[in-house]
């Protein structure tokens, strides 16, 4: 049985990333603990990141406060037979205190969207950079509108952070490796083959039943982005965050893209 | 299905790896493929006796190659055979450059390697922990067993926990990887100095996560020195055991197996080491 922890912002309650939860449920019972952070102590998380231009007061927001957000956990886990905690009473949560959590969970799963509506600004916002940074499991960032995936696109440039998140993606979530699965190699033009064809090939297709693979030939940011908006319902597995030789040959961190562009599901796994 | 690599010298096959190899592909339904680390520079012969006055016989020279050769093929053979015996979905790979780099390559494609603790990839017998498994732990890219001489099947398991992220990822790997029976006796064994108090590093957290996992498991909290504290305790333990630790970049693991904790483990104890880089 795996556990699985759900960050809400107190004011904010992600139907997205508990619909997702909710669904891995069904596939394989879990337990889901509810980690909830009071306004107050979540205005101080925004400290981390006064020192750039992406501090923003945090007001009591409209969309309601943090017992109703547990309250609407707690009453939509009992619905739908989900085991669950909530885990709040936080004295000092920041970053620190997150770590803690994810130390202890299999996975971190958090709605982009609802981490947005505060932040408001273009681009991926600062906490959600934080979190995947600091996580010690791997996280799942769940738009509020998207389907539960039904294809796995495991982004692979050769490295070994990219072969270690797709053996965490494996380890974790077979239900989901059952699915239609895409091993997506960004390359340079003229690029045939995927580095290391035979070992990953070997490792994949024993995880991945239904697994083909694909060359995309770099050379914009674009290519990528309208490849990945073609496909249905899918769920990008990716590796480190940022700063990585996939980020480079796409120009930018096109995870950030991804996640910005709220299109599909992320799956990311760093060590 | 998980892929397990299964580190082997062709020339001296370990038959404890290819035994707890075969054990777990069987237990856990998964691919076992036999990396065979035939390194050009590794030879059976002693170069220096091929050499004489008037230079390197090649002929002989070229017998002993050939020799080598087969030596390693049948050694491919055996393991093929026992796979197929046992049932199980194999491969064989045959890797003929620098031991130490292929292996820690073909790890990065692998859910769990398996290796003898004295395995050396050189004529000479060297001390345990050999120099080969201290080069190759801070270096792979996945969990690793180091497994005894003689194999025996894991009957205990004991995850060493301080409370740091490694050592809860080493237990959340032996989670995802491993199967064992449920009744199977798990402790988590942590040590805390003399003026600390008995509670376990995160009780609740930890015990919420184990009690997923692991249920049967027990909770040890030992007082005293972290290293001969742990070592004094798993000298006590009868049952052959499987004890599972994480580590943390390189100088950790570096530093562990100088200590004396890495030797008695793999040599007074003879148990399996499971370890886990975070």
């Amino acid at each position: 049985m795996k556990k699985i922890l759900i960050a809400n912002d107190g004011a904010h309650f992600s139907e997205g990333a508990f619909q997702f939860a909710q669904r891995l449920n069904e596939l394989s019972p879990l337990l889901l603990t509810g980690v909830f952070l009071p306004e107050e102590v979540y205005a101080s998380i925004w400290s981390y990141s006064m020192t750039g231009p992406l501090y923003i007061p945090v007001m009591d927001a409209a969309g309601g406060n943090s017992a109703a957000a547990k309250e609407k956990f707690e009453s939509l886990c009992v619905k739908h037979g989900i085991e669950y905690r909530v885990h709040h009473d936080y004295n000092d949560f920041g970053i620190a205190e997150l770590k803690r959590e994810t130390n202890y969970a299999d996975l971190l799963v958090i709605g982009s969207e609802s981490f947005y509506e505060q932040a408001g600004s273009t681009g991926i916002n600062e906490y959600v950079d934080q979190t995947l940074h600091h996580a010690a499991c791997p996280v799942v960032i769940v738009p509020e509108a998207s389907n539960f995936p039904e294809t796995n696109i495991l982004a692979y440039d050769g490295s070994e952070s990219a072969a270690y998140a797709i053996r965490q993606f494996a380890l974790l979530l077979p239900e989901l490796a059952a699915n239609k699965t895409i091993l997506l190699y960004a390359g340079q033009p003229g690029d045939t083959r995927i580095p290391d064809q035979e070992q990953m090939e070997e490792f994949a297709s024993r995880h991945f039943p239904d697994l083909t693979i694909h060359i995309i030939h770099a050379g914009s940011n674009g290519t990528f982005t309208s490849w990945i908006a073609n496909q249905k319902n899918a769920l990008l597995v990716s590796g480190a965050f940022g700063r990585t030789i996939v980020s480079r040959l796409f120009r930018q961190s096109f995870i950030s893209g991804v996640i910005a562009d709220h299109r599909i599901p992320v799956f990311i796994a760093h060590r | 299905m998980k892929k397990i690599i299964a580190a082997l010298d062709g020339l001296k096959p370990s038959e404890s790896t290819k035994q707890y190899a075969i054990e777990l592909a069987r237990i856990n339904n998964a691919f076992l493929t036999g990396v065979f680390l035939d390194d050009f520079t590794y030879t059976s012969y002693n170069i220096y006796d091929v050499v004489t006055k008037d230079g390197a016989n090649e002929r002989d020279l070229e017998q002993f190659n050939r020799e080598d050769s087969a030596r390693r093929d049948r050694a491919g053979n055996v393991f093929g055979q026992a796979c197929r015996e046992a049932g199980i979905a194999y491969n064989i790979h045959h890797d003929n450059n620098i031991a130490l780099q292929e292996l820690v390559h073909e790890s990065t494609y692998a859910d769990l390697l398996v290796i003898d603790s004295s395995e050396t990839f050189q004529q000479r017998p060297d001390k345990i922990p050999t120099r080969f498994i201290r080069d190759l732990l801070p270096d792979v890219h996945c969990p690793v067993l180091v497994v005894p001489q003689e194999f025996r099947p894991i009957e205990k398991l004991v995850f060493l926990y301080d409370g740091t992220p490694s050592s809860v990822y080493a237990i959340k790997m032996v989670s995802y990887l491993m199967h064992f029976p449920e009744n199977i006796p798990a402790e988590v064994v942590s040590v805390k100095g003399f003026y600390e108090d008995l509670h376990l590093p995160d009780n609740r957290l930890m015990k919420e996560f184990m009690k997923r996992h692991f249920p049967q498991s027990s909770f040890v909290v030992l007082k005293g020195n972290a290293e001969t504290g742990m070592t004094d305790y798993l000298k006590n333990q009868k049952q052959p055991m499987m004890v599972a630790m994480g580590a943390y970049g390189r100088s950790n693991i570096s530093r562990w197996l100088k200590q004396s904790m890495g030797n008695v483990l793999m040599k007074e104890l003879n148990t399996c080491i499971f370890i886990a880089h975070h």
